[in-house]
Formats: C-alpha cells, structure tokens, sequence
C-alpha cells in the first residue's frame, strides 16, 4: 500500500478538518 | 458502530414524530453541501488509498457485504467514491413552491430518495471497466409497495477473475432479454405501460431462458456468501417510471381529500408496507443482491457523508503514516 506517493500533507488534513465544520454550518443554515 | 453524519439522516429517516422534512428542505441542503464535496474530492484524492480504507472501517451493516476477495480487488483498484441524489435538480424554483403537495412538490424538487453511486477504479488484474455506476430510482407501486429500483450494470471481467462466479453476467443478460423482447421498458423508460396491468407481463418474462438460468444459479448460491461486485446486479422489485407517477398521483389526490399536504407524513419516512406485507414478486426468484437497496442506502448515508470521520478513525489509530 506504500506504492503510491503520498501528497498529502498536515494541510491538507487540517482542511479535511475544516470542511467537517463546514458540512456542519450548512446544516444548521438550512434546516427547517 | 460509526455515528453517520447527520445531515441527511433526520431528513430521509423521519419516522414522522418530526415533521420538519419536505422535499425543497432536502433539495436546500443537497445544494448547499455540493461544492463542499467537491472541495472534499480535491483533497482526497491526495491522500492515497482513502476510499479503500475508509470501506475498511464501514459500519458491521454494510462490512458484511464486503468479502475478503472483494476487500483484496478494493484495496488495490477502488480509487474515488462519488454519491449523488440525481433527481434533484440543479436549480430550486421559488420558496413559495415547498407548500405544493405531492406528487407537484416531488415534480419540483425532483425525489432525493433516488441515488447515484458510482465508483471508479485503477488499472486493475479483474476488469476492464475504470467507473461502475449503479442508480436507483425511488418508485412507488399501486399496491403501496415503495422502495428504490435499479439496473444490473453489466461489469466486463477478465476471464476467471469473475468474483460474482458468473451471477452478475445472468442478471444483466436477463434484463436486456427481457427489454429486447418488450417484456421490460426500463426502469429509466419514459414510455413503460404505466400501469399494474404490466404486471401481466410477469408469466412472459418467466418464460426466456435467461430467466430459467439466473434462478437456478440463484437457488443454488448462499445468500450472505455473494461478492459486494453482485450489488451491482441488483434490481429490486420492477415498478416503472409510468406506474410510480400513477400510483404517486393517486396517493397524492388521497391525501388531498384528507386535507393535508401529503409530504407532512409521508416524506421521508421511507414507508412501505409493514414488515409481514412482503409482497412476493416474480423479481424475488432471479434477485441476486437481494439486500441490495440496504447497502445503497448504508453506503449513502453511513459511508459517503461520514467519510472524513471513518477515515479520521483510523489516522487517529494509527498515526499520519497509514497510506
């Protein structure tokens, strides 16, 4: 499973991080 | 067992003590959330063997599926997952259109029941195809019977590599004998008869040899020992596009007499007749996934929304180093 470079980087979990809470806003912004 | 993200799940699993679901809510949040996915494809695809190692960490519900012949083909080849509700359109008409009952409202909104998973591939020793995509059509039938439909995708195997040992091939090989001889307009079809008078097509479609060969091989396979390559063979039980839009009339002009907006109950509740209503249908015999609209759903809403946190998990288990 080590084949393949890696080009992820902290940064880009922070973003995945990020987008959690992004998922989040849009939920509350929208609900009924 | 993973908590699924809950942004759909209050909506598409209301069992009706919360009423807050309707079809231009759902459709608000499904386009609010597609350029967040989006973003969320970018970054994935960064990350080496995400998908992969995400399904590892799928909920028992869904595991279960998942053999270890399927888990060696996945780890290897599945490179990107993308769920979409298909029949949401692209664009939202005015707020004032929510209060439309249905069917008006599902004409509207469009019906986010129905799902697109589709799922693509590296270069890989088992088949040829790069993408599989497997639809399914949320339909409702006259006798009452909801529940999402679908299509065998036929997957090109490379000789003795067929991981559903041939049952795959007899369910779409079925399928399009039936559509060639007129027996089946397609689930998908805008010209289907449109009526349970169909239904009298049954005995004709029992008739083919295709049909003949797919419930033997059916009979004789254990059910919980199929390849998660045989969901892609799924049908579900046949209700055309004509015959969901009449039975969907009729349900909406029922609750019209009631005086109340249909979706007020009826949305997202995923009704269907009661657990000892099962309808028997000619489908059952040649069904090759039966559990098959389970897993969509699993794979929907527990796997694609919960992705980051599933896959977090396992980061957090074992350290940044995992690809």
């Amino acid at each position: 499973m080590s084949s393949e470079p890696a080009e992820a980087n902290f940064t880009t979990y922070e973003e995945l991080a990020l987008i959690e809470r992004e998922f989040e806003v849009v939920e509350t912004e929208t609900s009924d | 067992v993973t908590k699924p993200y809950p942004l759909f799940l209050p909506l598409l699993h209301n069992t009706g003590s919360q009423n807050s679901s309707s079809p231009s809510s759902v459709a608000r949040q499904y386009l609010a959330t597609l350029p967040i996915y989006t973003k969320r494809a970018r970054l994935i695809s960064k990350i080496p063997f995400f998908w992969p190692l995400v399904f590892e960490q799928a909920p028992p519900e869904i595991d279960q599926y998942i053999q270890p012949s399927d888990s060696a083909l996945l780890a290897a080849a599945f490179s990107s997952l993308t769920v979409t509700r298909f029949e949401i359109p692209g664009q939202l008409p005015p707020l004032f259109a929510a209060a439309a009952p249905e069917p008006e409202s599902n004409r509207v909104f469009g019906e986010p029941r129905s799902l697109c998973l589709r799922f693509e591939f590296k270069e890989n020793e088992w088949f040829e195809d790069s993408v599989l995509e497997k639809r399914f059509w949320y339909r409702r039938a006259r006798d009452g019977w909801c529940g999402r439909v679908s299509e065998p995708v036929k997957i090109k195997w490379k000789k003795g590599k067929d991981l559903t040992g041939g049952l795959g091939a007899a369910a779409w090989e079925l399928w399009e004998a039936q559509k060639k001889t007129g027996l089946l307009d397609g689930v998908d079809s805008e010209n289907g008869d449109g009526s349970a008078e169909g239904k009298g097509k049954g005995k004709e479609k029992q008739s083919l040899p295709e049909y003949e060969k797919l419930k033997k091989m059916v009979e004789e396979s254990t059910e919980g020992s199929q390849s998660f390559f045989a969901w892609f063979g799924y049908r579900g039980r046949y209700v055309s596009k004509e015959e969901s839009d009449v039975a969907t009339n009729e349900v909406g002009q029922n609750w019209g007499r009631k005086g109340k907006l249909p979706m007020d109950e009826e949305f997202g509740s995923e009704e269907k007749l009661g657990d000892g209503d099962e309808v028997e249908v000619p489908e059952d015999a040649t069904e090759i996934f039966p559990r098959g609209e389970e897993l969509a759903v699993g794979i929907a809403e527990d796997i694609w929304p919960s992705a980051i946190l599933l896959f977090s998990k396992l980061r957090c288990a074992f350290g940044p180093h995992i690809g």
